[in-house]
C-alpha cells in the first residue's frame, strides 16, 4: 500500500474513532458544544452513527437492568418522528414566507370580486323612462350619454325632464366613439317612438290632443 | 436502577438545550435513546404495538413542539413520561375506551421485582432475544481487560463521573475516557454482530 494511501486510512480510522468516541463521550455527558457540533456534521456523513447510538444506550439499558415489554428500538421509529417533525417545519417556513403577502391577497381577492360584481351590474343595463305627453325628441335634444367606466353607475338625465338611473355601457375603443354615440341615440329614440306608438289611440289620434300636447312642451 | 439517572441527566442536557435552539438532530438523538422506554409507558394504556406506536411517536412530536417549555426542573426524562403518559390517556378516550383507575407512576412504569429486576411481560421470543442480549452483554463486559472493565462498570453502574472514576483509578481523566470509549466499543462490537446475526 502506498503512503498516500497509508495516509488516507489512517486519516479515515481517525476520523472514524473519533466519531465514537465523541458518541461515547456525549452518552457520559462528558462532550461541550463544539464536540457536538462536530458529531452532528459527521452523523451527516455517516448516518450508521445513529444506529451505533441507538445500541450504545440498549446496552446502558441492559448493564443497568433495565428491561422493557416494548419491541426492540428501531431506527424506524425514531425516522418517523424525524420525518414527521421535518415537515412540519417545512410547513412552518412556507408560512412564515406567506405571511407577509396575505394582506395583498386579500385586497386583491376584494378587488377581484369588486370587479366580477360591477362587470354583472353593467349588464343588466335600463332604458330611460319615456312619458306621455313629453315633446318627440330629436337628434340634436338627446343628452349624449358621458363614457363611463366599467362598472359605475351613475344618475344621469334622462331625455324628457325625468332622471333614470343607468348603467353605463361598456368601454368601447376610441374609434368606435360616433357609433355608440349614434348607437345610444337610436336606441332612445326607438324606445320613445314605442312608447309614444303604444299610447297612441283612436281618442287621441282623432282629437289630436297628444300633438297639442307635444307642441305645448316645445314652446320656450 | 430507575429511569432518568444523572448519567442520562448529564448527556440530556446538552441535548435537549440544542434541540431548544431548533436543531433538530439533537431531538432525533434523545428520540433514539428514549424510544423503548416511552412505547413501554404507552404499552400500559395501549395494547395493541401498531397503535401503541402512533402514540408513542406523537407524544414525541408533542415534546417537541413544548420543548421551550421544559426548564430543567426535573430530569428530561420525567417530563417526558408525563406527555407521553397524557398522550396514552388522551389516546384512549378519544377512542372512547376508558382510562385506568390507576395511574402509572414513573417507576412502576417499569415493574421491578424484589432484586431490582424488572419484570418482563413481553412475549416469549422477544424474551428469548432479550434474554440472548443480555447474556451477550453480560459475557462481553467480563470478558474486558480489568482496566477497561473497572472504568466502564464504574461509570454505568455506580454513575460516577470521569473525575472521580480518575482518582479512584488513580490516572489521567483523558485516560479514563479514552477506557471507558475502549470498553463500550468491545461491548458494542458483540451486540452488532449478536444483532446483524453473525456469530459472537
Amino acid at each position: 500500500m502506498s503512503e498516500v494511501n497509508v495516509e488516507r486510512q489512517n486519516n479515515m480510522n481517525q476520523a472514524a474513532v473519533s466519531s465514537d468516541e465523541l458518541l461515547s463521550r456525549l452518552m457520559d455527558g462528558e462532550l461541550d458544544e463544539l464536540g457536538l457540533a462536530r458529531l452532528f456534521k459527521m452523523m451527516d456523513q455517516n448516518p450508521s452513527l445513529r444506529e451505533k447510538w441507538l445500541r450504545f444506550n440498549s446496552t446502558r439499558m441492559h448493564i443497568q437492568g433495565v428491561h422493557l415489554s416494548s419491541p426492540s428500538p428501531s431506527l424506524s421509529f425514531a425516522n418517523g418522528v424525524r420525518d414527521s417533525l421535518q415537515g412540519q417545519k417545512q410547513r412552518r417556513s412556507l408560512r412564515r414566507v406567506m405571511a407577509p403577502l396575505k394582506p395583498f391577497a386579500v385586497a386583491a381577492t376584494v378587488a377581484c370580486m369588486g370587479v366580477l360584481v360591477g362587470q354583472q351590474l353593467t349588464q343588466r343595463t335600463t332604458q330611460p323612462l319615456a312619458l306621455a305627453g313629453s315633446p318627440v325628441p330629436t337628434v340634436r335634444s338627446m343628452p349624449v350619454i358621458p363614457f363611463l367606466e366599467q362598472g359605475s353607475v351613475s344618475v344621469v338625465p334622462a331625455s324628457f325632464g325625468q332622471s333614470a338611473v343607468v348603467s353605463a355601457p361598456s368601454e368601447v375603443p376610441v374609434e368606435s366613439l360616433y357609433q355608440e354615440l349614434a348607437r345610444q341615440r337610436l336606441e332612445a329614440y326607438s324606445g320613445v317612438h314605442a312608447v309614444r306608438g303604444a299610447l297612441h289611440t283612436p281618442v287621441t289620434l282623432m282629437t289630436g290632443s297628444l300633438a297639442r300636447a307635444d307642441s305645448r312642451s316645445e314652446q320656450p | 436502577m430507575s429511569t432518568g439517572s444523572a448519567l442520562d441527566d448529564d448527556s440530556d442536557r446538552l441535548l435537549v438545550e440544542r434541540t431548544q435552539r431548533g436543531d433538530l438532530r439533537a431531538f432525533d438523538l434523545l428520540v433514539l435513546k428514549y424510544q423503548s422506554r416511552v412505547m413501554h409507558v404507552v404499552m400500559r394504556f395501549v395494547r395493541d404495538v401498531d397503535e401503541a406506536e402512533d402514540v408513542a411517536q406523537e407524544a414525541f412530536i408533542k415534546a417537541y413542539s413544548a420543548i421551550n417549555n421544559f426548564r430543567g426542573d426535573s430530569a428530561f426524562y420525567t417530563w417526558l413520561f408525563r406527555i407521553a403518559t397524557n398522550a396514552a390517556k388522551n389516546h384512549l378516550v378519544a377512542r372512547g375506551r376508558r382510562t385506568p383507575v390507576l395511574d402509572v407512576d414513573i417507576d412502576d412504569a417499569l415493574m421491578h421485582d424484589e432484586n431490582q429486576r424488572l419484570v418482563e411481560d413481553e412475549s416469549p421470543e422477544a424474551a428469548l432475544e432479550t434474554q440472548e442480549l443480555e447474556a451477550v452483554i453480560k459475557r462481553a463486559v467480563q470478558d474486558l481487560p480489568d482496566e477497561l472493565q473497572t472504568a466502564l462498570c464504574l461509570r454505568e453502574f455506580d454513575g460516577l463521573s470521569y473525575e472521580d472514576i480518575a482518582v479512584i483509578m488513580n490516572c489521567p481523566i483523558g485516560t479514563v475516557r479514552s477506557r471507558i470509549f475502549r470498553g463500550r466499543e468491545t461491548v458494542d462490537q458483540k451486540v452488532a454482530a449478536l444483532l446483524s446475526g453473525e456469530p459472537v
